[in-house]
């Protein structure tokens, strides 16, 4: 006896099968209780991947205060979202092992402390000047956004860091129960980065302080904020 | 110009996306709870990570305020934001896990299945689905969620992960084998 091939046996359990093979198939099943058996198997699965298809979850834990504070956070350091340092790597770059971006971390959080001197004496520009840690495209000139609708939002940029405080001890904390995991010279360059990182974030926010309606430094700070906030995801998931 | 929004929403909804893109984040926050519980459950079932499900939503619906203002209306809020939430998710997966959507030499064999179970595991997957799909290997579970939980045609998963519809055919195939055999043990 020649049995049901695999796609017909798929495609009878999802019913994509066309109707001409799927009688024949069903002819089939009729004879072969082996057969019958394995698509009553795949049928039973469907069924209960269609049942949880519309099953919700629960949460035990309120999720908006950490999403607002981000919201209200993004407002204050007027990160674009078309032009983010997270979504404007290519999908190669997105796909290089985690610490081949090491480098471009160290180069961006340089150009961080660069701009963080050059910039500490500048007073609230109308639009960013062509100081940026993003790609080029991000460098020029553009008007700061704020929300959805483009409305202006500003608020003290000491909430923004605590936001991002928050978040970020979460994840030292986690990294801290799994450091042992971690092989030493992983753990040695995620510390050097962070170092780096977190060297980056101190001068802006002294700049800042000097100057807090510096646009441009909000928008450094919460790139670096955000690129540590990368990193340490990544040493969690490495872990 | 006000949003014309799909026929199936209802007037306190309208209203809500109507004032979040004029930049009410309280309107925004009925907004998240509408829709968390279904986020969540998505996330869940993507990465078969607890953690990084939460971490997941957190970004989903930032995302969503930021582009909120793009949101015309032509499907209903929860398909958009679906989409949304499965473009985020498959960009996380890349960026932080080295195997992540690694389909053409990804098996889901059952020596890949036992060295991620234990008896304990064994137990619990009987019992709950979701936690035999956190069993599966990134990429096959991709797969099978986006396509048997969330109906997506092959051709709309090889755009959205770039590989090509007959390997995401084949991980599909192989998935729901070893499910069954996992809700089986």
């Amino acid at each position: 006896m020649t049995h049901i091939t695999e796609d017909e046996r798929q495609g009878l359990a999802d019913g994509t099968l066309n109707a001409e093979d799927a009688a024949r198939a069903a002819a089939h099943l009729v004879v072969c209780e082996a057969c019958a058996a394995d698509v009553s198997q795949l049928r039973t699965l469907m069924h209960r991947l269609h049942a949880a298809a519309s099953a919700s979850a629960t949460l035990d834990e309120d999720l908006w205060p950490a999403i607002r504070d981000r919201i209200e956070s993004s407002k204050v350091i007027a990160l674009d979202a078309s032009s983010g340092t997270r979504d404007s790597r290519s999908p190669v770059a997105r796909r290089r092992p985690v610490w081949l971006g090491a480098m471009a971390v160290v180069g961006a959080a340089a150009a961080v402390i660069v701009a963080a001197v050059v910039l500490r004496s500048s007073r609230t520009p109308a639009v960013i000047p062509a100081v940026s840690v993003s790609p080029p495209a991000a460098s020029t000139a553009m008007p700061v956004p704020s929300g959805p609708a483009g409305i202006p939002a500003v608020t003290r940029v000491s909430d923004s860091a605590r936001a991002y405080q928050q978040q970020l001890q979460q994840l030292l904390d986690e990294i801290e129960m799994q450091r042992a995991m971690l092989g030493p010279s992983t753990t040695a360059v995620g510390d050097s980065d962070l170092q780096v990182i977190d060297h980056a974030i101190a001068e802006l926010k002294t700049a800042l302080e000097r100057d807090p309606n510096n646009t441009v430094l909000r928008q450094l700070l919460a790139e670096s904020y955000q690129q540590k906030l990368d990193l340490l995801r990544r040493l969690r998931n490495a872990s | 110009m006000m949003t014309r929004m799909a026929a199936n929403e209802d007037t306190a909804t309208c209203d809500a996306v109507h004032r979040a893109q004029a930049g009410e984040l309280g309107a925004f926050e009925s907004v998240y709870r509408t829709h968390v519980s279904a986020v969540l459950a998505l996330c869940r079932r993507m990465t078969g990570d607890e953690r990084e499900a939460r971490d997941l939503v957190q970004d989903i619906f930032v995302r969503a305020w930021e582009k909120l203002a793009q949101f015309r209306g032509e499907s209903s809020l929860a398909t958009w934001l679906h989409r949304l939430g499965v473009n985020v998710i498959l960009e996380r997966l890349r960026a932080t896990r080295r195997d992540a959507l690694r389909f053409t030499d990804e098996v889901v064999d059952d020596v890949a299945i036992s060295r991620a179970s234990s008896a304990a595991d064994r137990v619990d997957a009987r019992l709950d689905l979701d936690r035999a799909l956190a069993r599966l290997p990134a990429g096959a579970r991709t797969v099978l969620v986006l396509h048997d939980l969330h109906g997506y045609s092959h051709d709309e998963i090889a755009q959205m992960t770039g590989i090509a519809p007959g390997t995401s055919r084949a991980q599909l195939w192989r998935a729901r084998r070893a499910l069954t055999r996992m809700l089986n043990e």
